[in-house]
């Protein structure tokens, strides 16, 4: 069941998960410049910062933000693909403090970029490793999203899937399914806008 | 005064400063008119990150901390090897006199990379590695993880297993909340509570090495049960160590709780608001202590714990009194739900018959799980593609989070209050480090 109050969330897909099955509640599929109008809705609705990581499968670099709540529980994914050539992400650490960290540790695991995060430098591994990144797999050891997330309970379905696959023109927005908030075309795809104050948040 | 002084040859940098002789001769009490002479002979430089400050050399993290610092203030650097960071955590001031101005912790220490060591394993091979993430609270890293391959995998655990993890993982709370209660009084510069607190620390060390065969990393959870019964013997070291420890309490209450110099170093220091735990995701007694009730045993229930009757103490005070306060009565309720759990033990198999082998395969999907470890919010989020090794492991430990928002709670205090600031969140630096 999705939270009333996340009806409106900027996302390409929701998707009602069963605590008992994954842990999750919704689970949301975004585009990259849905992410931080999305997040931002989050801390309005009180919503706390669980963690940020990222799980590498072909398709590229799937993000993954955990939140949920102190006082109507119920953790809640938003997960973002960004392509492995590019692995760029905005950051989140102007809106929520903490994800600043978990930010650089994904970047020293995986050496993905979070635009506009102030504080890049290293965290858990050392300075001079700063260009080797341990939980990246090889060709062979990848799997697919459809792989590894089952149909049945948040995750991709096998016609929904193709939404997150980053296209070339970079515009997410253009192959959302019709039932997506239509806010999310509105959010300017530019990665140079970083502040909270201009997240138009419903 | 050439050996003495000598620090880097840098004639340039040094020549674009406003007044470099005054820096210097500050720092090291000799004449300005000196230091022009040292200068001169290009003898002296200051930092080349920072404009003005003068060079001492430091690695990687503190020149990049000194980015952006002022020529008046010092750098300290605490750690990795100080007895109040609890571990090699290190931690770089900003000081203006006494007064914190920025504050940043550096990490990687103890970093082993247990997320790459999931991906290596079976999922009983990596039990021994959830007792090494927090050695003081191992068993609930156990619970975190034998629960998450149980959700994916569908595994069934016996009543009697349940019972025992409960019992077994709140001794484990109390042992952790008094390692932490002795260790953040030595930081107060009071010696003997830790005496005090490692004497009964070491009765439930006792009880549990019978089970789990050790004092310290347990291993002591599998997929489907736990690795051996409780006896006779542990369930009656257990019956009696429960109201040894109540009888226990008074006495730490009269001894330090009440203690007026403790409380002036604790209340009204280090303030943790309801949003800033919120925004650093801080979770455990550092959150109660900001007045939430919120304890993964009773928001995301697990296990047998809502058939056990217990309370989750809060504070409204948000300082480190309010922590303190809560982590002591948090004792007392973990007391309480260890009793309940022995006269509702059942009997029965402490390990289900047909649990997973070892090259067992875990079906494909994603689940997150999480428990009330002693500092807080303990998650597993696992991913999995089918094979007998996960696919990706992230493991969410709760002191990092608490960790992470220390720059902000420490920002204009006192450096001793960061001291006490530290210590009442409760750190454990293999956790945060993982």
């Amino acid at each position: 069941m999705i939270p009333e109050m996340l009806h409106d969330l900027p996302a390409l897909r929701l998707e009602a998960c069963s605590p008992e099955v994954s842990g999750l509640t919704l689970a949301a599929y975004l585009g990259p410049e849905q992410l931080r109008p999305a997040v931002a809705r989050l801390l309005e609705q009180a919503y706390f910062l669980e963690g940020v990581s990222v799980v590498e499968v072909s398709e590229g670099f799937l993000g993954v933000y955990h939140f949920d709540h102190f006082d109507t529980p119920g953790r809640i994914a938003l997960r973002v693909m960004i392509a492995k050539d590019a692995p760029e992400i905005p950051t989140i650490s102007d809106i929520y403090h903490g994800a600043s960290w978990h930010e650089r540790e994904c970047r020293d695991f995986f050496g993905v970029v979070y635009l506009g995060n102030e504080n890049m430098t290293p965290l858990l591994l050392a300075a001079e490793d700063a260009e080797f990144h341990p939980l990246r797999k090889s060709a062979k050891a990848l799997k697919g999203l459809a792989d590894l997330i089952p149909e049945n309970d948040g995750g991709p379905q096998a016609t929904d899937a193709v939404v997150f696959q980053p296209k070339p023109d970079n515009d997410p927005a253009s192959d959302a399914p019709p039932d997506a908030p239509s806010d999310a075309s509105e959010v300017s795809n530019s990665a140079e806008r970083h502040h909270a104050a201009d997240t138009p948040s419903a | 005064m050439r050996q003495k002084y000598r620090i880097r040859l840098n004639v340039t940098t040094l020549q674009t400063l406003p007044q470099p002789e005054v820096c210097i001769a500050l720092l090291f009490e000799i004449a300005p008119n000196q230091i022009q002479r040292l200068s001169t002979q290009g003898l002296a430089m200051t930092s080349s990150v920072s404009p003005g400050r003068l060079y001492l050399g430091g690695d990687f993290y503190t020149n990049h901390f000194e980015k952006g610092s002022s020529p008046d203030t010092m750098i300290l650097n605490m750690g990795p090897q100080h007895p109040a960071t609890h571990g090699v955590l290190r931690i770089i001031f900003e000081l203006e006199g006494e007064y914190i101005l920025r504050t940043e912790p550096v990490l990687g220490y103890l970093h082993r990379m247990h997320e790459k060591m999931g991906e290596e394993q079976t999922y009983y091979q990596y039990m021994p590695n959830m007792g090494r993430v927090d050695y003081l609270h191992a068993l609930a890293w156990n619970w975190a993880w034998a629960g998450a391959v149980e959700k994916l995998g569908g595994i069934e655990v016996p009543r009697r297993a349940e019972f025992i993890r409960v019992i077994t993982c709140e001794l484990n709370r109390i042992s952790s909340h008094l390692l932490w209660w002795g260790a953040f009084l030595l930081d107060l510069g009071a010696f003997t509570p830790i005496m005090y607190g490692f004497d009964d620390r070491e009765r439930i060390l006792d009880i549990l090495q019978r089970p789990t065969g050790s004092r310290l990393t347990y291993s002591y959870y599998r997929l489907g049960g736990v690795a051996a019964d409780l006896d006779d013997t542990a369930l009656d070291m257990i019956r009696d160590f429960v109201p040894y420890l109540r009888s226990r309490l008074p006495m730490y209450r009269d001894l330090v709780t009440d203690n007026m110099i403790l409380r002036h170093r604790l209340e009204g220091v280090g303030h943790i608001s309801v949003d800033m735990c919120r925004r650093y995701g801080a979770t455990g007694p550092t959150l109660r202590g900001s007045g939430v009730a919120y304890d993964v045993r009773r928001a995301e229930p697990y296990s047998v714990y809502p058939e056990l009757d217990f309370s989750i103490p809060t504070d409204h005070e948000c300082d480190g009194m309010a922590r303190y306060n809560v982590r002591m009565a948090e004792i007392e309720q973990s007391l309480n739900i260890i009793e309940q759990a022995l006269d509702m033990l059942p009997t029965g198999e402490f390990w289900a018959k047909n649990a997973p082998k070892p090259k067992w395969k875990a079906p494909k999907g994603e689940v997150v799980f999480a428990v009330e470890g002693a500092r807080g919010k303990i998650g597993v989020h696992l991913v999995s593609d089918g094979s007998a090794k996960p696919y990706r492991v992230k493991l969410r430990a709760p002191g990092f989070s608490n960790l992470s928002l220390l720059a902000e709670v420490a920002r204009g205090t006192l450096l001793a209050d960061a001291v006490a600031i530290l210590g009442s969140l409760d750190l454990v630096i293999p956790e945060i480090d993982r």
